[in-house]
């Protein structure tokens, strides 16, 4: 795990594997827009979209409070305890 | 959109021209066919959206998927739901995330009872979004000294309150928005309170560049025919102050011959 300056926050990067003792059994539990939402194994940022059924071209996202841009999605892991913010367009005036 | 010779008398945004004076909100609406609807009864060019949380029972009820089937329309996300300039950015930055579009209305209204700007937070955001790149339009009190000092930092037009969002006052600080437009060197944009097409043409004939409109159409029985009600009076409006309203002057002054031509000698 390295760390990388992203907007005006650190994010984690993925630069290794997974750890091999890990097994596929294993949950990771993230809050999701305030709720706590429990995802199967370790998955990565985009499964996490697809689990909940977002939409991947009309969603921006907050990882742990910073802001996250879309070109850096597959790279940001997710991690148990994270916070992940999940915003879509809305009307407004 | 860039400028181009077949637009006449574009309303100027930073580089970008636009063919249309009337931008419309697309909050409120029944639902987003009938904002569609309206959207392309207005004639607008530039549509503001919001952001909200994303909700998974409901995972298609975003507006990106109908908004992108309008053609020729540029999205202005807002900073709805921000409280301090901090958040501002942050809205911001996710907007540009969403929609690609560094148009921004800045809006930062704390207080949920009158929905009043902060002007001292939206100055500050203002600068941190403009040296980020932004194009910002800022929603703001009608007050000149802060429009100016807008101006002078860089935003890209303002939008002076006609009344508060949503009240339907109309143009309720008629003469303040008169003291800004008299200075203003940058785009003034009467943003919230309009209830009636006279308001928004009153609004032009006074010289204001454009106004946005969202709650007078979104909830009209009808809200196409409002948007197009709307675009008619902007377009008269802006005509209007374009051909030279005569001034006012307290006596009468006879528009038919007085001579006397009736009385017996």
């Amino acid at each position: 795990m390295t760390f990388q300056t992203s907007q005006d926050k650190l994010v984690r990067v993925k630069t290794t594997k997974p750890d091999p003792g890990s097994t596929p059994e294993q949950s990771i539990r993230l809050t999701i827009n305030g709720q706590p939402r429990t995802f199967q194994g370790n998955p990565s940022l985009e499964t996490v979209l697809d689990v909940l059924g977002a939409n991947r071209k009309h969603v921006a996202l907050v990882l742990n409070n910073a802001v996250l841009p879309r070109d850096r999605w597959s790279d940001a892991a997710v991690k148990d305890g994270d916070s992940l913010d999940i915003l879509v367009m809305a009307g407004g005036g | 959109m860039t400028a181009s010779p077949s637009i006449t008398d574009p309303l100027l945004l930073g580089e970008q021209a636009f063919d249309s004076r009337l931008l419309l909100g697309t909050g409120k609406f029944s639902n987003a066919g009938t904002m569609c609807r309206a959207v392309q009864a207005s004639g607008a060019r530039i549509v503001t959206v919001a952001l909200r949380r994303f909700n998974p029972e409901r995972p298609d009820d975003d507006l990106a998927g109908p908004l992108a089937a309008l053609p020729g329309i540029t999205l202005m996300p807002n900073t709805s739901g921000a409280l301090t300039a901090d958040e501002a950015l942050k809205a911001a930055r996710l907007s540009y995330e969403l929609c690609g579009s560094r148009l921004i209305k800045l809006e930062l209204h704390p207080n949920p009872h009158h929905l009043l700007p902060d002007a001292v937070e939206t100055f500050e955001a203002a600068q941190r979004l403009i040296k980020d790149g932004f194009q910002v339009m800022p929603y703001i009190p009608p007050d000149p000294v802060l429009a100016k000092r807008l101006e002078e930092i860089g935003c890209v037009s303002v939008m002076p309150l006609g009344a508060p969002i949503g009240s339907g006052g109309g143009l309720a600080h008629a003469g303040m928005l008169e003291l800004i437009l008299r200075d203003a060197r940058i785009p003034v944009i009467v943003d919230a309170g309009l209830r009636a097409p006279s308001d928004a043409a009153a609004a032009l004939e006074m010289g204001c560049d454009a106004v946005l409109v969202n709650s007078a159409i979104a909830v009209a029985d009808d809200p196409p025919a409002m948007a197009e009600a709307f675009a008619e009076a902007v377009k008269a409006g802006r005509k209007a102050r374009r051909a030279g309203l005569m001034s006012r002057h307290g006596g009468a002054s006879p528009t038919s011959p007085l001579t006397r031509f009736l009385g017996v000698p």
